[in-house]
């Protein structure tokens, strides 16, 4: 049951076809037979969505890159603190019990009371930003790979110990290569998050980016500019999705075939 | 687990505190940083002078004297090198004043009020708006023709400080806004009044009634009760700074002023050309809807009988009468301190006064 | 007792943070050090006051909020896994499942909620709606690495034992796939209730923990809305709290729980 290249690209073709289909077929169903009023601001058709991105392509890609380039320095960032986090909390229970219910709290805390602070603080947007950016999306990397850290079991550590291997071997060698794809599952979370963060963050007096194509056209009722850049945002989320699945497949050559086979990352 | 050496422990904590020392240092960094940029700001006339102003929301026709100042160079005639920041769903002109992120902002006079009784060290030194541009629309179909046929309906208003000119109309009516009618929290958008969510919407006449114009509504099949009318308007986009800045830089806040009013007077005097040049700043916004704004902007701006050179002027019935409302339907918890929140000496100064 | 005494230690050391916390922040420290006013941000002691004196108010809208973000990640985790069960069934076929979640995931809440707006006119539904959305993606892909990373063997074995596939996803990938599903469950946590905060500054409604965070701090009235985002909090801590005695107890197997 080994799926080649060509069923993956068949599969994918029927995928977007489907998804096609479906859009349209649901945005005839609410406009024609259900007859909801105003349907398409609920839900407009595919095709005059794409209509619109290929009209506004040109703006819509400069507006994704540089919500993806905003995203991908948020997410190296929170992906950095997280893992430091978790390493941390692993390293000492204390600091896990102590620490944690804060990081909880942390998440609790609405941009629209940090940003001020945060402004007041560091008193510079781009920093703010990005700080805010990583701030939205460390979360789910700590905890996906303190999970892994826990992870690993006392009989193997003590084996380590047994040899008299040094705490920082043991992290090195066995704790981080097993946490690994509970990381890898975290980043894959987190990856779409930090276009999300990206995109919150643009909007914070940003003047260029998809928050800010987002924003204007909400606030003056452009559905299709609206829609085409809910798009663009899902696009880039599977992007920025694909690119950690590469970068875990460089890392974990070993379970390439891991879905059919089962074998395991230990 | 109870085997853990003391090392590693130790080690955790170092990290930790490793960690916490860096975000003091980063923060302690930061602040550094800013320090000097202030400085820089208040260096000896010749170098064009930083000064950042902060808008209420996106960049629209709603700001376009700004945006016609900085376009056609008139601050930097003045000697100002201007930064205009946008502003965004997460952004209070008046937090990002006080934070000093930005030097001068755009607000409401009303919201202003709430802040400046709260104990935030801001001044208001200019009335852009002379007008509130407030309105109650429903559809002529609704049959909503006066407010005592508000009783009973879904009112919508966008709270956060923009509700108590609402207030103030139902109170004039003697509605209760608890009892008498139902308030609903609008979004961005007008959808909830065309597809009947709600029966009233709050609109601003430059923006959200040009909209529903755009949608296909007409004059003709809208109903709209005019706040000013109704005697019950607050005012609305004001520019103020804070204190410690104002104190720093007389001299640069009347030079923006002035800049500012020059850059208005351009904006009001034609303003079909003034949407052009703001949406050319930003073309997220249809032209013709950033046209629309200028039109309605300009006559808030200069309405019929105002002189335009006394653009930002502080109409002192105006602003008492918006203190007033704002204390009787719960802004503000006691009399607004105009004496000492308002100074029009920088604007007095901008106009030659 | 060594049990009991360490208990209270978990309890303990926590609160002994928050307390050590609370105190510098109410003796000035914070806001000496980040040069910050009273008014920015407020001292406990105002926000405590706020709280009291709006603590019905405050309750309800937190009963509203909590109550959606709960419902809404119920819905949300249990499509995330069926996704993930539906790409383990059907690697195939299935697996498009996951990247439309993903897409899902990278949509703004700023986004998500006027949709939803338009399509439910309840507040109630719009924040379900939201939470579902937001809650998806994490549970998707974490049960399914639980689902498909086995032990090496393992589920040779199980095709030595003639065991149908069905019995392999009961009897092995499920057991395999909880400690995955309770970590989802605690990101979910955080983020099914930041999500129904911020759905609510936007919903049409006048009710829940969001309309008070939004409308207050808009409104200068900061120690009001930093009592609602303090309420926000205690209902996080609560509600990641019962997610970790419930795992505790329910693979009381794992490693992780050793």
């Amino acid at each position: 049951m080994e799926i080649t290249k060509k069923d993956r690209r068949i599969v994918t073709a029927v995928w977007v076809t489907g998804f096609f289909v479906l859009w349209e077929l649901l945005a005839f169903l609410i406009q024609f037979v259900m007859r909801v009023p105003m349907a398409n601001t609920k839900i407009p058709y595919f095709h005059t969505v794409v209509g619109t991105i290929a009209q506004n392509w040109q703006s819509l890609l400069k507006d994704s890159a540089i919500t993806f380039s905003r995203a991908a320095i948020g997410f190296a960032l929170g992906a950095a603190v997280g893992i430091i986090l978790s390493i941390i909390m692993s390293l000492s229970k204390m600091v896990e019990k102590i620490a944690f219910p804060y990081l909880i709290i942390s998440q609790m805390i609405p941009i629209l009371g940090l940003a001020p602070i945060l402004f007041n603080i560091v008193r510079d947007m781009d920093t703010a930003r990005t700080i805010i950016a990583a701030y939205i999306t460390f979360f789910p990397v700590s905890v996906n790979m303190l999970s892994g850290l826990k992870s690993v079991e006392q009989e193997k550590k003590d084996l380590l110990y047994s040899i008299a291997t040094n705490k920082f071997n043991i992290y090195y060698k066995l704790m981080i290569p097993a946490s690994l794809p509970y990381l890898f599952t975290g980043l894959k979370i987190t990856a779409p998050m930090a276009v999300t963060a990206s995109i919150l963050v643009d909007m914070l007096g940003s003047s260029s980016g998809i928050g800010v194509e987002l924003l204007y056209s909400l606030y003056s009722s452009s559905t299709d500019v609206f829609w085409a850049a809910v798009t663009a945002s899902a696009i880039l989320g599977i992007f920025s999705y694909y690119v950690i699945v590469f970068i875990e497949k460089l890392s974990l050559p070993y379970k390439k075939n891991m879905p059919q086979k089962g074998a395991d990352s230990q | 687990m109870r085997k853990k050496s003391k090392g590693l422990k130790r080690l955790s904590i170092i990290l930790a505190l490793a960690m916490t020392a860096s975000l003091f240092a980063g923060c302690s960094s930061g602040t550094s940083s800013t320090g000097s940029a202030s400085a820089g700001s208040t260096t000896a006339s010749g170098s064009p002078q930083k000064v950042t102003l902060q808008l209420k929301w996106l960049p629209q026709s709603q700001f376009m004297g700004y945006y016609i100042a900085e376009e056609k160079g008139y601050y930097k005639d003045e000697g100002i090198d201007i930064n205009i920041l946008p502003g965004g769903s997460d952004i209070i002109p008046e937090q990002q004043v006080s934070n000093g992120v930005a030097d001068i902002g755009v607000t409401w006079t009303s919201s202003l009020m709430k802040y400046q009784e709260k104990g935030w060290d801001l001044k208001e030194v200019a009335q852009v708006f002379q007008k509130s541009a407030m309105l109650l629309v429903s559809k002529k179909s609704s049959n909503i023709n006066s407010v005592a046929d508000f009783k009973g309906k879904n009112i919508g208003s966008w709270f956060g400080g923009n509700e108590y000119e609402l207030y103030a109309l139902l109170g004039k009516y003697n509605l209760n806004k608890d009892k008498d009618i139902k308030l609903v929290q609008q979004d961005f958008t007008m959808n909830q009044l065309e597809s009947g969510k709600v029966d009233v919407a709050q609109a601003m006449t430059y923006n959200e009634y040009g909209l529903l114009l755009e949608a296909g509504y007409t004059d003709a099949t809208l109903n709209k009760i005019d706040v000013n009318d109704e005697g019950v308007a607050m005012l609305e986009d004001c520019l103020f700074s804070n204190s410690d800045w104002l104190s720093k830089n007389p001299d640069l806040m009347a030079k923006f002023l002035k800049a500012s009013i020059k850059g208005w007077q351009d904006a009001c005097a034609d303003p079909e050309a003034a949407g052009k040049i703001v949406y050319e700043k930003n073309k997220s916004v249809s032209l013709a809807h950033q046209t629309y704004m200028a039109k309605e902007v300009a006559k808030l701006v200069v309405p019929s009988g105002f002189d335009k050179t006394q653009i930002g002027y502080m109409d002192p019935a105006a602003i008492k009468q918006t203190a007033d409302l704002g204390l009787k339907y719960g802004l503000l918890t006691k009399a607004a301190d105009t004496a000492n929140t308002i100074d029009d000496s920088y604007w007095k100064k901008a106009v030659g006064k | 007792m060594k049990q009991k005494v360490e208990k209270i230690e978990k309890l303990i050391l926590p609160i002994l943070f928050g307390v050590l916390l609370i105190f510098l922040w109410q003796a000035g420290f914070l806001h000496y050090i980040f040069k910050l006013k009273v008014y920015q941000l407020p001292l406990p002691t105002d926000i405590v006051d706020s709280l009291r004196m709006n603590f019905g108010k405050a309750l309800y809208d937190c009963a509203i909020t909590i109550s959606g973000a709960i419902i809404g990640m119920a819905f949300g985790s249990f499509l995330g896994f069926a996704i993930a069960a539906i790409a383990t069934f059907f690697p195939k076929w299935g697996y498009g499942g996951m990247v439309v979640v993903t897409a899902l995931n990278a949509i703004p809440i700023v986004a998500l909620s006027p949709i939803m707006n338009c399509w439910f006119s309840s507040g109630m539904a719009q924040k379900i709606g939201v939470v579902t959305v937001v809650c998806m993606a994490a549970m998707a892909l974490n049960a399914y690495s639980g689902l498909n990373k086995l032990k090496p063997f393992s589920i040779d074995l199980m095709y030595t034992a003639a065991a149908d596939k069905w019995t392999i996803f009961t009897k092995l990938r499920l057991p395999n796939c909880l400690p995955h599903i309770f970590t989802a469950c605690k990101i979910n946590v955080a983020s099914s209730i930041i999500a129904a905060i911020i759905s609510e500054y936007f919903a049409s409604s006048t009710a829940g923990l969001g309309f008070g965070i939004k409308d207050n701090l808009r409104k200068a009235e900061m120690s009001t809305g930093w009592s609602y985002i303090v309420v926000a909090s205690l209902a996080g801590v609560v509600l990641y709290s019962i997610i970790v005695i419930v795992e505790r107890n329910a693979i009381k197997w794992h490693a992780s729980q050793r």
